[in-house]
């Protein structure tokens, strides 16, 4: 029996970024299918074609153009379809405005974007083998920051 | 409240004007009483005495005839009997006299009539005797008893005029001693009276005097205070106003007039001209906040006014109702002139706002800097981590050393650009105190801290912290920075140790704080055993950006205290520092009680 890949979607205005992303997911030689977006609009979109099948997990930047994270983390925990789906906020900022408010609008965990590849291979395994069906019930404000 | 009201002043005069004007009717009707009765004693003694005086003049004529008769019966000489013939009418005179003056005394009247009876009858035996004497010799019988019949009447008149007389002395004596009481009693009951009169005109007179000097002193005491009144509302360009709810009376102070640049009653003062004054668009607003004053609200308006030389100018209004003693209902109203603080609070909300706006932009401004900047700064270690050393074994050592040098770079403007985003996000206002244990906090910055304590092995040893209303996240950022500061600057070769001391200190015993005792301050002091600095740099290591050391050996960004002394005053409090080169560096932080 073929074990089933984990579905692993990026939004992420930048180019650089969506790059390392998918180097270091493919070096972690994990079973995992990436998709990306450019943002928050074509995430939207993504995620409402019924066709498309709905990710694992959701790699969500902040600062997007068009729309940016947090409405599309409103968005989607506003959808009866979308409500349940792990998203992972990844983001350059370290302000605590910013991290309280992805806690408060309901992110699953929030993962500042990292300055050296290797810990950006670690902060993924990291995020990649929490069973997040079970995580859910124990999420505080302390585990919610991933520190790297 | 109601023994004032009785010895008021004005009271106390009625009562004792009433009180005169009774004692002078009383003095008058009393001196009145005694005078007239002494008249009637007077006019009853003077009338009993002439009685008695023409009594007796009756009496001496009688004898007069009498001694007439007898010459004439002994000499029969008709000469003799002259005077007997004038008397006859000079006692019918005298009879008519005194009957005259006994008219109205029934029980004289009867004495009188007796007597004029007696007299008639000794008449009678006069002419009896007169004829006889002419016809009879002195020796005939007849003649003798007529004779003695005469001197037996002479006798009856005599008894009769002298009772007469000795019941008028009588009657006399009864009134002079009357006559005398009254005298004697007169004098006394005046004087008494005189003299109470004249106390009482005294004390009314002084009662008067001093109540006119307090009613002169506080006239020129309510004149002073006028003048300071209408001075202060002069200077303070302030008029105030009046309205007498019931006789519908606006009354204006005078520079309630000047306010509005007129002359003081240029205009007839009455709602409507009082409102003309206001702007057109505030009219409306102002007519009713009066209206609402008329149930007991006191309300206060800010409104514009176009004066009379068409000048806009602003005025703040506040008024009450007030209920005087009399049962009058008034409305009180104070009138400022508020255009000059009103414009100078225009221009201070637009500078207000103008620094808002220039805030926001250099706060958005940093925040961008250091965010924006974050991001190629973040790619550029990306990449070089991307570098395989197998990569690296294939450039060249110049280049190899040149790479690594971008690296280190760009670990240092990472961590710039990080402290500088603290640096910002300390000059928000989102400030909360509350409070807080800074036990906790303590902990919370050790936690903060871990790896680089762990790697240093550093020994943090802290007294209990007391619990303080203070912003949480300032002072743990606080706490952070200095033991990072002490750690960053530990000697190479001994395990960092920080000591953290706690006690509550009263302001005047320090120095530096140099203000007056009273305050009471908690001190924290953070004493390591690191590098220390010369103690001419204690001042200088709290400016931002400042570095003692250079940045190859210590990769401090010159940020970290300047946020600790900005934490530490943002609560009212200070921080300093002592070094002490070689042994290691004290920072003291003092936060108000």
């Amino acid at each position: 029996m073929k074990p089933i890949k984990t579905r692993i979607l990026l939004a992420d205005d930048d180019e650089d970024d969506r790059l390392f992303f998918a180097d270091a997911l493919e070096s972690l030689k994990a079973e995992t299918e990436i998709t990306t977006v450019h943002d928050g609009e074509k995430l939207m979109e993504f995620l409402e074609d019924e066709n498309n099948e709905l990710p694992h997990i959701l790699f969500l930047d902040l600062n997007m153009p068009c729309k940016n994270g947090f409405e599309c983390l409103d968005a989607i925990r506003l959808s009866e379809r979308l409500k349940h789906m792990t998203v992972a906020i990844y983001s350059t900022s370290a302000e605590e405005r910013d991290i309280e408010t992805a806690f408060v609008k309901g992110a699953n965990v929030y993962i500042r974007k990292p300055s050296d590849f290797d810990s950006l291979k670690k902060a993924l395994t990291d995020v990649l083998n929490v069973n997040w069906q079970f995580h859910t019930g124990g999420l505080n404000r302390d585990t919610f920051l991933f520190s790297i | 409240m109601k023994l004032r009201k009785l010895t008021s002043p004005s009271t106390l005069l009625t009562v004792a004007f009433v009180i005169s004007v009774f004692l002078l009717f009383f003095i008058a009707s009393i001196s009145f009483k005694q005078i007239s009765t002494l008249n009637r004693t007077q006019e009853a003694i003077t009338y009993s005495l002439n009685i008695r005086v023409d009594l007796e003049r009756l009496f001496s004529e009688l004898k007069d005839v009498e001694s007439a008769n007898r010459a004439f019966v002994l000499t029969g000489d008709e000469r003799y009997l002259e005077p007997y013939r004038y008397s006859h009418v000079s006692i019918n005179k005298s009879l008519l006299a005194i009957g005259n003056k006994v008219g109205g005394n029934k029980q004289r009247q009867k004495e009188f009539d007796v007597l004029y009876k007696l007299i008639n009858k000794r008449f009678e035996t006069l002419r009896d005797n007169k004829i006889q004497a002419r016809k009879y010799k002195a020796d005939d019988p007849e003649f003798l008893a007529s004779l003695w019949r005469g001197k037996m009447v002479m006798d009856q008149i005599r008894v009769q005029i002298n009772r007469i007389i000795s019941h008028e002395t009588g009657i006399l004596e009864r009134q002079e001693a009357d006559h005398r009481n009254e005298i004697t009693f007169t004098p006394f009951t005046s004087s008494f009276l005189v003299i109470f009169s004249i106390a009482i005109f005294v004390l009314t007179f002084l009662t008067l005097k001093s109540n006119l000097k307090r009613t002169g002193s506080l006239n020129q005491k309510l004149r002073l205070t006028n003048k300071t009144f209408e001075n202060a509302e002069r200077i303070g360009q302030i008029g105030h106003w009046q309205y007498d709810l019931d006789r519908q009376e606006l009354t204006l102070s005078d520079n309630r007039y000047r306010l509005l640049g007129c002359e003081t009653g240029e205009f007839e003062p009455t709602i409507a001209e009082f409102l003309r004054f206001v702007h057109n668009q505030d009219r409306k607003r102002v007519e009713e906040c009066f209206l609402k004053s008329r149930n007991l609200t006191p309300f206060a308006v800010n409104y514009r006014v176009v004066r009379k030389d068409k000048k806009i100018r602003y005025f703040s209004t506040t008024s009450q109702l007030i209920e005087t003693k009399d049962g009058r209902q008034i409305i009180i109203g104070i009138d400022r002139d508020v255009t000059t603080q009103h414009r100078s609070t225009a221009k201070l909300e637009q500078r207000n706002n103008e620094l808002r706006v220039s805030n926001s932009e250099l706060s958005s401004f940093n925040h961008i800097v250091s965010h924006d900047l974050q991001e190629p700064m973040r790619k550029i270690q990306m990449f070089i981590s991307r570098i395989d050393n197998d990569d690296l074994e294939k450039v060249s050592d110049t280049s190899r050393n040149y790479l690594s040098r971008i690296q280190s770079s760009a670990n240092r403007a990472q961590k710039l650009i990080d402290d500088l985003l603290v640096y910002t996000r300390m000059n928000r206002n989102d400030k909360k105190a509350e409070p807080t244990d800074l036990n906790e906090l303590l902990d919370n910055a050790k936690i903060d801290m871990a790896q680089a304590i762990e790697e240093r092995h550093a020994l943090i040893i802290a007294d209990k912290l007391p619990t303080v209303k203070v912003t949480p996240y300032q002072i743990q950022q606080l706490f952070v920075n200095l033991i990072s500061n002490s750690i960053k600057y530990a000697k190479e070769n001994a395990r960092p140790e920080i000591n953290i001391t706690y006690s509550v200190i009263d302001a005047s015993q320090v120095q530096e704080i140099n203000k007056p005792g009273g305050k009471k301050f908690h001190r924290i002091v953070f004493s390591d055993n690191g590098i220390g600095f010369e103690p001419e740099y204690e001042k200088r290591i709290f400016v931002l950006f400042n570095r003692l050391h250079d940045k190859e050996k210590y990769s401090g960004t010159g940020i970290g205290l300047a946020i600790c002394k900005k934490m530490a005053e943002s609560h009212g409090g200070y921080i300093f520092a002592k070094g002490d080169p070689g042994n290691g560096a004290t920072f003291t932080v003092y936060l108000p009680q």
